[in-house]
């Protein structure tokens, strides 16, 4: 016998998960991961959720009751920043983290140490963010764009914020390239790229928008602060340098941003509607190029966000007539949502609830982007309520309500266990009513030209503004049912079977895998037979 | 992915393992080159209009994501390759070449296949003798490393 040695080597998946703490600080499985996202995410919610009551309670009443303009303006940058940053995309890398492997029939996502390190710079940065809180000159208050010359003249915040959008663009950059890695070379075999389910569809475009584009956003802060610190002058005009080049940086990045946050939530609309509607997506092949081409054109439109900047009539005519374009291919995804319910054997569960608000409630959302499109009509809106309203349609009943969505229909898969269905139903209803009362007014404020990101406004907003407060503070307070149902499920409930949803294996492999799923996805590789047009 | 094969001549029996991989060495360049093309476009674009440290920053990504593929790629390039004689066993792993190699008495050496009493928990495939073992066919899945373990089995008995 020669050269035999003891093999000690073991992969991760040899092991089970560990005890206690630990178990979570040191995890390399994509489920502990997903959960250890999704639940920070959760947390970001309130924490940037409670920042937007603060904003509202101001506003409740014209005059300054409550904070101080420098506090309102800081609440007003780090709501946004914790809201996109801390709990839409976080909690989209964790439903990518939970679900992609499930559903290509991989065992796990391809880099899993890597996938650790993505997660565990989270909290840090945040802690970071929160702490410019209590420095001198407070917390960066310059929007989330931190456009110059203001964010300049902040105080001692700006480098830890730019620190913090550096780390957070770093874990998005990982969590992205793992998606990719794992799409691409860990497919179940007979999984061909057609027959992927569209959320991972939808993921793999977002992932690539989202490696495209942080590079400009990490380039753009990174000159902020050499402006500041190294005497640079990228965006100071006295030294030659152009503000307007940080826009350009900015929205290049900040536009295709948008869609980061909106793509996987259509993914999970187009999950969950063929199921309740017990019939297969519509069109699926037109649906994934009609997801790419909103990738693309995503990429061609960020000037759209600077026509009051002042830019040529061609470049007016081109961005308004390129981001018109974009109603198309979203045509395209609501038709084929709408098609696959038409005749369909339909009930309406939380989930399917959350889903249908999505498609109406979004399509208004892109209804007024459509109006903002128009150069003309976009300098009456700019920098109005009316912009507030559009993209709060787009991102609460859009991206979050399809977290929800999302929420509901894996929730009975993740913990084993079936949800409370009345809470749920409490929960869309409260949060479906309440999230129109809070936005629906601010079109019309907006319209009629009240400013955004001001303390203060005059009195004839203020029938709107009351109402639009009120609705915040339904909305918000709903949120506290979702965190209980979330609680009930994962500590008890009737035991969920595999499928959970009638009819649900016929949409998607993770339906086959048993409820809760076993620690190690996918040991067996799905049968051939499985794998064919789950869509 | 297990391969068997039989060479006549010497009678020796030969069983490849490979671990499943959807992407080749191919897909991974055609795909980094387009994302070079289109990441060293904008960094380019941006650069001319003056903010040049963007470029810095595209690089450093497409890097670690040439970098990421290349690890995957590198994990699904493993090889096991088991070669069995009248007189031994052999067990070679490597990527492109055998990197070790573990030789057994065929008349003495031990399968044992473990599986786990844990629902969902993969089981291992060891080779062993003398206190000493192997583990084969770690990166399978459940139901290969399972037809495995029956055709080694059948092998080591043949005589």
């Amino acid at each position: 016998m020669t050269a035999v040695t003891h093999d000690d080597h073991h992969d991760h998946h040899d092991h089970g998960p560990a005890k206690g703490f630990m178990r979570w600080v040191t995890t390399t499985n994509h489920k502990d991961i997903g959960t250890l996202y999704l639940v920070t995410s959760l947390i970001m919610f309130f924490v940037g959720g409670a920042m937007a009551l603060v904003i509202r309670l101001e506003l409740f009443e014209p005059g300054m009751q409550f904070v101080d303009p420098a506090f309102f303006n800081q609440m007003t940058t780090l709501h946004a920043l914790i809201m996109v940053f801390g709990a839409v995309m976080p909690a989209f890398v964790g439903l990518a983290n939970w679900m992609i492997p499930m559903m290509i029939g991989a065992p796990d996502m391809a880099l899993p140490r890597m996938n650790n390190w993505s997660f565990w710079i989270l909290p840090f940065a945040f802690v970071m963010l929160a702490s410019t809180l209590f420095m001198e000159g407070g917390a960066a208050a310059a929007g989330w764009t931190l456009y110059p010359p203001l964010v300049l003249q902040g105080g001692n915040s700006l480098p830890f914020t730019i620190f913090t959008v550096h780390l957070l663009g770093m874990s998005s950059i990982m969590g992205a390239i793992n998606v990719i890695v794992t799409v691409f070379n860990m497919r179940a075999p007979g999984m061909t790229l057609m027959k992927m389910p569209l959320f991972v569809w939808t993921w793999v475009i977002t992932a690539f928008l989202l490696i495209a584009v942080m590079p400009v956003f990490a380039g753009a802060v990174t000159m902020l602060l050499t402006d500041k610190f190294f005497g640079t002058s990228f965006f100071n005009a006295a030294g030659g340098g152009d503000p307007v080049l940080y826009q350009h940086l900015f929205w290049f990045f900040g536009h295709p941003e948008v869609y980061i946050m909106i793509l996987p939530s259509f993914g999970v609309v187009s999950q969950i509607i063929p199921t309740f509607s017990r019939k297969p997506l519509f069109g699926y092949s037109s649906m994934v190029y009609a997801t790419a081409s909103i990738g693309l054109l995503s990429f061609v439109v960020w000037a759209h966000h600077q026509y009051t900047v002042g830019m040529p009539l061609a470049g007016e005519l081109y961005f308004t007539y390129a981001t018109m374009l974009i109603a198309v291919p979203t045509g395209v995804k609501v038709f084929n949502w709408v098609s696959t319910m038409w005749k369909g054997a339909m009930t309406f569960e939380t989930p399917m609830l959350f889903a249908i608000a999505f498609v109406v409630l979004f399509t208004m959302g892109g209804f007024t982007g459509l109006m903002m499109s128009i150069s003309p009509a976009d300098l009456q809106y700019h920098d109005t309520y009316f912009i507030v309203a559009h993209f709060h349609y787009v991102l609460v009943p859009g991206a979050v309500f399809a977290l929800f969505a999302a929420t509901y229909y894996w929730l009975p898969k993740w913990t084993g266990h079936m949800y409370d269905e009345g809470l749920g139903k409490l929960h869309f209803w409260l949060s479906t009513i309440s999230v129109n009362v809070l936005f629906f007014p601010q079109h019309f404020v907006g319209l009629a030209g009240m400013p955004r990101r001001i303390p203060d406004y005059a009195v004839q907003f203020a029938e709107f503004n009351a109402m639009s407060s009120v609705g915040a503070f339904v909305f918000g307070f709903s949120q506290l049912i979702f965190a209980y149902v979330i609680y009930k499920c994962v500590v008890g409930g009737e035991k969920a079977t595999d499928e959970v949803w009638e009819g649900a294996k016929a949409h998607g492999l993770e339906w086959h895998l048993p409820s809760p799923p076993p620690y190690h996805t996918w040991t067996d590789a799905p049968a051939p037979e499985l794998i064919a047009d789950k869509h | 992915m297990v391969e068997k094969g039989h060479d006549a001549e010497t009678g020796r029996q030969i069983i490849v393992l490979r671990p499943n991989a959807s992407l080749g060495r191919r897909g991974m360049w055609l795909l980094l080159g387009l994302m070079a093309l289109v990441m060293g476009g904008i960094g380019a674009l941006f650069a001319t209009a003056g903010a040049w440290l963007v470029m810095p920053f595209s690089g450093l990504e497409w890097l670690l994501l040439a970098y990421c593929f290349r690890l995957s790629l590198r994990y699904s390039a493993r090889r096991e390759v088991i070669t069995i004689t009248d007189a031994t066993v052999q067990v070679q792993r490597g990527e492109r070449r055998p990197e070790e190699t573990h030789e057994f008495q065929r008349a003495w050496v031990m399968l044992q296949w473990r599986k786990s009493p844990i629902r969902g928990r993969p089981s291992r495939l060891c080779l062993r003798l003398h206190g000493r073992e192997v583990e084969v066919g770690r990166f399978l899945v459940e139901a290969e490393r399972e037809a495995l373990a029956r055709e080694l089995k059948t092998l080591l008995a043949a005589r």
